[in-house]
């Protein structure tokens, strides 16, 4: 029977920190009871465990099969409930469900942003306080929220440079821009020349003028990663809670602006403000730009136009001139238990295979990003991928993943930026602070001029990211006894 | 006993009269009762005229506005008068006041005498509350009025368990209202003014001769709740009239003049009160408490306004009204937003079923996995997505066809609906170069609108969002056929068949549907597809006229974003705009909120409260009505009635928008039967038609997440067989014959009427996984002659072939002339359109560009948007039009 939760209270339960030896004895009793080697004993817990997720694990794909072989090695069944479409659905239906007390989902695959908010409105409960060293540090921010761990990084994702390694080549580049300001300079450069070389040609025509970048600038999601990321690159710190106070003054403005510098200097096409990862890299791999800013998961998709390693390749994102440091928004997924769980322990169980070290070299080679170290080692280090290889194809021209059985070409870099990523503000109000950023910052590169929207977004900003209203804000409420 | 003396307070009297029904016998004599009462009430110094609200309602939301509005303004004396039918459950409990269209036994039509007016008078503020309820069984109203905590006096016009033989009385009101009348403007002799029970008295003396219908004497009841206090209802006398006591003079001049300004005096005082003493403050204080996660909202609607309702709801969130405590909520630390609001959308008839498939809905979000799955194998949860508080369909025709889809008992769901939030009328877009020549472009009627555009005159393409699909198409379907002679829609019209078919004669070709309105003016945009394969565009906004709303026509043409079309940086060139053309009263879409309730939600209260607050904030003419014109939709009516004319900041006011903002605004007034029978209609214009879906099922669809996506549009295309249609479905490569790349495997035979065999064959194909592939490449061109050959084979001219696949493999071993023999075959006739869903990376290239225009259908992308335009274009399949217009 489903005990009643307070509704909308915060956290039901806080327990103070908990002493050394009860810390280890309960990891010692939960690693006896669920060890992802021996399986869960069989308990009392009843029926199948019910996964709560996008439609992304629902069908086929390397996520399944790793359900499908717990599923097989345990002997307990896993039901997957299919979410949403929509990543906004997904959490909009799973907070509503958790306030109204109506979940008895087990496990939820939780965007990485959510955290803070799902943790406060007592949605999931905690882990533990820590987790396996062998978990990436910059993941691991992800899953942690008010000195406790919420749930186990799944995959995780880092945002990469696409270049067009031959056309930089033909105009004097070897390598890709080492710095945003770099990047400004070369674009520019080499797609004039470029243009003026295809109209030389009498070969240009609006279709095949080349631009010098894409990126993710339509009102969702996607344009809250791009914006973060132009305001680190501007100084920015990952870590504060405000846009108004300290050296952070500025930041989001000088971000935002730098944005818009580059669409009204034509760096960046109009259409970019509409394009979210498909679009921009179907552009991309048009041949329509010299870079993109994207996911690794489109690699293999650009890959089938333009020949990896030699039209074009991935690299960090450049650095910001004051310190070198290449910062990424970390993307990806994490698994929690619901806090309405009638199956606790299996759900722990299936948690712990899904992020086994194992698992997570299987989630590499088949085109994710792993959130485990291990899974980074050479080949014949790295933990070994428990799945039967994939059937390849015999097709006459039916193309597997250009990488069967191996790391993908982009793994090295792809380590290097998910080490340096940052995960997005670990706030409860996160969610509205990205709507402040949508709206705010749409309007602001669709109008004409420099019109300085700055200082009201990153006031709006805070005060999304405070839960409280502006004036509420300054004043303490008064006390009504 | 002492006497309460409402006069000089703010006092306010609702008088509700319902005379014309729908379904219910008139009643013309209740007519007049509103008027008499309210010259009744204000003849004496106790209401002032503007304190008086006179309602006719036709739908239950109309009274639930009007009573919130009276119970949160008065002070004083509150006082609720209802005349019309009654009815009771066979219990003789639960009394239903009637309205215009309610409709007996199906209660969410009704006004619950207890769930509506009682709750809502039970928040009131006044001191006292007199109710008068003139109607069969008021005598019934007694037992639920017991349960209140406000003092409350209740007139019953009749004993309980009786009705009351009145309604067709000559001028001047109905016999019970005429006597209160006469009593409170003549007075009693003797006395100086009328109390409520002076009032019942007098009433008993006067009907001690008339008799109920059950042969009995009429009595009027009375019951009083919570005081002992009598009440002052008129201060008429047959005697000398005392002057006005200065006391209640100066209290009514106080009231007036002063208490406006008095309040903004004090709240000046009150702000630099606690500014002075927020400033003394500031040093001790500690950091503020806190806020926990806002409570999450989920607010459904169609596609197309989608838009505009997220930049609602999000300033919404962001105002200060978002910050101040809802009723039923927990404690909460001081200046927290209460509520956050994420905003999606889902094509029409998905949200038809998700409501219908409640329990299943509920059973999935609870993770019970409780609920019967149907033959569709609807998965409410994942389409339309979160469950509801709130939903905003474009316009009543929608809500009624939900309603009608819903299990009578049982549902996990319960729609309340609030009335409307805002308007667009229905606009048919003319090229800007092509006028009508002697034709209006308001209140033209619709056979006007035909005739200039048939092939004699104009010579234009009539496209329309699919009925099916689209609120827009709905409507615009109901006004084709109810007001195609530009006549008013009653409530009981029946919709002809002749003039049915006549219209879906000149309604689009097979194929040219859309899900919806903003991807229907998308796919007209010059240049739409030019430059972006990725776009489907037909490149005939020249040759065409749709069928839209003002809002989306203005959009278009001010080049504004409009379904998946970016925003332009200017308006369209003014010979690439439409001219809205306003056909004669024909609804506009109306946006009604509905407040969905789920059974078993623990925070119920304060959801409920924070939807209502949504709701309220929305018509508000300083909050959310500012920012919906803003984006190009009419206001609500405010408290005056009177339908606010577009502000001058409105899109719609723009010379380059093609529309006209002095257009006036037709309500919906039709009744849930009509709008049944028009879709029934629609349904026998369809000619049979016949679809084949021929599916890839290579072992690369298992990449990247192609195969749910494919096998999604797959299933959303079965969901568009009906009664006339039949399939089949296709599979290629065939595993038993590797060597013959024009081998398909028949899962479902063509002819097939069932959509159930072709959705299970579709569940095996996503349980099995990469089991149920193929593992060599799939021969598209060979495949597709195969199916275009046995779909030429019949003479029918409304059939279509709907092709999903990754990419053509067949390339490197295809024989020559294979695609020139192809492309020749299906420019023969007749003609079968092939509409392609591409999931492979090059997207519809030119080949399969080209394969879709020689056979007039169309290549889809896919994406998140392409199951739904896959389902535009198939629903269009049956309809009658003439092809290759």
């Amino acid at each position: 029977m489903r005990t009643p939760r307070p509704v909308r209270s915060p956290r039901p339960v806080r327990t103070p920190r908990a002493s050394l030896p009860t810390v280890l004895l309960c990891l010692t009793l939960t690693a006896a009871a669920t060890g992802c080697t021996s399986g869960p004993q069989p308990g009392p817990e009843k029926g199948p465990i019910v996964l709560a997720t996008g439609s992304d694990l629902s069908s086929t794909g390397v996520r399944q099969a790793l359900i499908r072989a717990f599923e097989k090695r345990t002997g307990r069944s896993v039901r997957i409930v299919k979410l949403p479409d929509t990543a906004d659905g997904q959490r909009s239906q799973l907070l509503a469900a958790g306030q109204s007390g109506n979940s008895d989902y087990d496990v939820l695959n939780l965007d990485v942003a959510w955290t803070a908010e799902f943790a406060e409105a007592g949605v999931i409960r905690p882990w533990g306080t820590s987790l396996d060293g062998d978990f990436l540090d910059s993941v691991v921010k992800t899953v942690s929220y008010d000195g406790q761990i919420w749930g186990v990084p799944f995959n995780s994702d880092a945002g990469l440079l696409y270049y067009r390694k031959d056309i930089l080549h033909d105009y004097g580049y070897d390598e890709p821009p080492s710095n945003w300001g770099a990047l400004k300079n070369m674009a520019g450069q080499v797609a004039d020349a470029y243009n003026r070389k295809l109209a030389h040609d009498g070969k240009a025509t609006t279709n095949r003028k080349m631009y010098g970048m894409v990126a993710q600038l339509r009102p969702y999601e996607g344009l809250t990663v791009n914006t973060l990321e132009s305001a680190w690159a501007m100084g920015g710190d990952p870590d504060a809670t405000s846009f108004t106070q300290g050296e952070q003054i500025g930041a989001l403005q000088l971000g935002v602006a730098e944005i818009k510098d580059r669409l009204d200097s034509m760096i960046m096409p109009h259409e970019t403000m509409s394009m979210d990862e498909t679009e921009s890299r179907r552009w991309f791999a048009d041949g329509r730009a010299l870079f993109m800013r994207n996911w690794p998961v489109e690699y293999a998709s650009v890959a089938e136009k333009l020949t990896p390693g030699t039209q074009f390749d991935v690299a960090e994102l450049p650095a910001r001139p004051t310190d070198g440091k290449r910062m990424s928004v970390l993307g990806g997924q994490n698994l929690a238990i619901s806090a309405g769980s009638k199956r606790p322990a299996g759900a722990r169980a299936l948690i712990e295979a899904l992020t086994g070290p194992g698992s997570e070299r299987c989630l590499l080679e088949r085109g994710f990003a792993a959130t485990r170290d291990s899974a980074y080692r050479e080949a014949a280090k790295a933990p070994h991928c428990p799945l039967p290889p994939e059937r390849a194809e015999h097709g006459s021209t039916g193309q597997r993943a250009p990488w069967p059985g191996q790391e993908p070409p982009y793994t090295r870099t792809l380590y290097a930026a998910l080490r340096a990523a940052e995960p997005r503000p670990r706030s409860t109000h996160y969610q509205t602070f990205s709507k402040v950023v949508q709206i705010r910052v749409s309007e602001y590169l669709n109008s004409r001029g420099g019109t300085a929207i700055a200082d009201a977004l990153a006031r709006e900003a805070d005060e999304a990211l405070t839960g409280r209203g502006e004036q509420q804000r300054t004043r303490r409420p008064a006390d009504n006894g | 006993m002492s006497e309460y003396d409402a006069r000089g307070k703010r006092n306010r009297a609702l008088l509700v009269c319902v005379h014309d029904y729908e379904t219910l016998t008139g009643l013309p004599a209740v007519e007049d009762n509103a008027e008499e009462l309210a010259r009744a009430l204000t003849g004496t110094d106790l209401f002032t005229a503007d304190e008086v609200t006179l309602c006719r309602p036709r739908e239950p939301w109309e009274v639930g506005q009007a009573l919130k509005t009276a119970a949160d303004e008065a002070r004083g004396l509150l006082l609720v008068h209802f005349s019309g039918h009654g009815r009771v459950g066979s219990d003789g409990g639960n009394l239903q006041l009637m309205v215009g269209t309610s409709v007996p036994q199906q209660s969410h039509t009704t006004v619950s005498w207890q769930d509506m007016v009682l709750s809502c008078l039970d928040n009131a503020r006044a001191e006292r509350i007199v109710i008068v309820l003139e109607c069969c069984y008021s005598g019934n109203a007694d037992g639920a009025f017991h349960s209140l905590g406000k003092p409350m006096s209740l007139l019953m016009a009749a004993q309980p368990n009786r009705r009351i033989f009145s309604g067709e009385e000559p001028a001047g009101g109905t016999f019970f209202t005429r006597a209160m009348v006469q009593i409170l403007e003549r007075g009693i002799p003797g006395k100086r003014f009328v109390t409520f029970e002076d009032l019942v008295r007098a009433l008993r003396e006067r009907l001690a001769d008339t008799q109920t219908p059950m042969g009995d004497v009429w009595q009027p009841r009375s019951a009083k709740q919570n005081t002992v206090d009598d009440v002052i209802l008129s201060f008429a006398t047959p005697e000398v009239r005392l002057p006005t006591p200065p006391r209640i003079r100066l209290r009514r001049w106080f009231n007036q003049h002063i208490r406006r300004r008095l309040k903004l005096l004090l709240a000046l005082c009150t702000v630099l009160a606690l500014a002075a003493a927020g400033l003394t403050a500031l040093h001790a204080l500690r950091p503020l408490p806190a806020c926990p996660p806002a409570l999450e909202l989920r607010l459904l609607t169609a596609p197309e306004a989608e838009p505009a309702l997220r930049q609602a709801a999000f300033d919404y969130e962001m105002s200060d009204l978002n910050t101040r405590p809802l009723h039923g909520e927990s404690d909460l630390p001081g200046g927290c937003r209460r509520t956050q609001i994420t905003v999606y959308s889902a094509a029409k008839d998905q949200v038809d079923q998700g409501f219908a498939a409640a329990d299943r809905w509920q059973g999935e979000a609870k993770g019970t996995g409780q609920g019967t799955p149907d033959s569709k194998g609807t998965d409410p949860l994942y389409r339309p997505g979160p469950q509801p508080d709130l939903w905003i369909p474009e316009s009543t025709a929608d809500y009624e066809e939900a309603r009608r889809g819903m299990p009578a008992h049982g549902s996990p769901a319960t729609l309340h609906n609030t009335g409307p939030v805002a308007y667009s009328p229905l606009v048919v877009g003319i090229p800007a170069n092509k006028r009508l020549d002697d034709v209006e472009q308001v209140d033209v009627s619709w056979q006007d609108l035909l005739t200039g555009t048939d092939s004699a005159h104009r010579d234009l393409k009539l496209l329309r969002p699919s009925p099916v699909l689209s609120g827009t198409g709905l409507l615009h379907t109901i006004g084709l056929y109810l007001a195609g002679d530009g006549s008013h829609i009653g409530s009981s019209g029946t919709p002809d068949p002749t003039l049915a078919e006549g219209a879906e004669q000149r309604l689009s070709a097979p194929g040219s549907q859309y899900a919806g309105s903003t991807e229907l003016l998308c796919s007209l945009r010059p240049g739409a597809d030019q430059g972006n394969p990725a776009r489907p565009g037909t490149g005939q906004g020249a040759r065409s006229a749709p069928l839209v709303s003002e809002k989306s026509l203005a959009d278009f043409n001010l080049g504004h974003a409009i379904g998946s079309c970016p925003a332009l940086d200017s308006a369209l060139a003014p010979g690439d705009r439409y001219a809205a053309y306003y056909p004669k009263n024909v609804p506009a879409l109306d946006h009604p909120l509905i407040r969905v309730d789920w059974r078993g939600a623990a925070d119920a209260a304060p959801r409920q409260a924070a939807v209502d607050r949504l709701a309220d904030w929305l018509r508000d003419p300083a909050g959310g009505r500012r920012t919906l014109t803003e984006q190009g939709y009419r206001g609500v009516p405010g408290k005056d009635g009177e339908a606010p004319a577009p502000a001058p900041g409105s899109p719609l006011r723009s010379s380059r928008a093609g529309v006209n903002p002095d257009a006036p605004v037709t309500p919906f007034r039709a009744g849930a039967d009509q709008v049944a029978r028009v879709l029934e209609g629609y349904d026998k214009a369809q000619r049979s038609s016949r679809l084949l879906i021929l599916m890839d099922t290579s072992t690369s669809m298992a990449e990247g997440g192609k195969l749910p996506v494919a096998l999604g549009a797959a299933g959303r295309t079965l969901e568009m067989v009906g009664a006339h249609h039949t399939y089949g479905l296709w599979t290629f490569p065939d595993r038993a014959h590797p060597d013959d790349p024009a081998a398909v495997r028949r899962v479902v035979p063509l002819g097939s009427a069932d959509p159930a065999r072709g959705k299970a064959a579709l569940d095996r194909i996503a349980k099995g996984g990469t089991d149920e592939l193929v593992d060599h490449g799939a021969a598209m061109e060979e495949a597709l002659t195969a199916a275009v050959r046995e779909m030429k084979k019949s003479a029918g001219s409304n059939q279509a072939i709907v092709l999903i696949l990754d990419e053509d493999d067949g390339g490197p071993r295809r024989a020559a002339g294979v695609e020139r023999a192809l492309t020749a075959l299906l420019k023969e006739k007749p003609a079968v359109p092939v509409l392609t869903l591409v999931m492979g990376r090059a997207g519809c290239d030119t080949t399969l560009q080209g394969l879709a225009g020689a056979s007039h259908g169309q290549c889809v992308p896919g994406g998140p948007q392409a199951p739904d335009l896959l389902a535009g274009l198939v629903a269009s399949i049956g309809t009658a039009g003439k092809e290759d217009r």
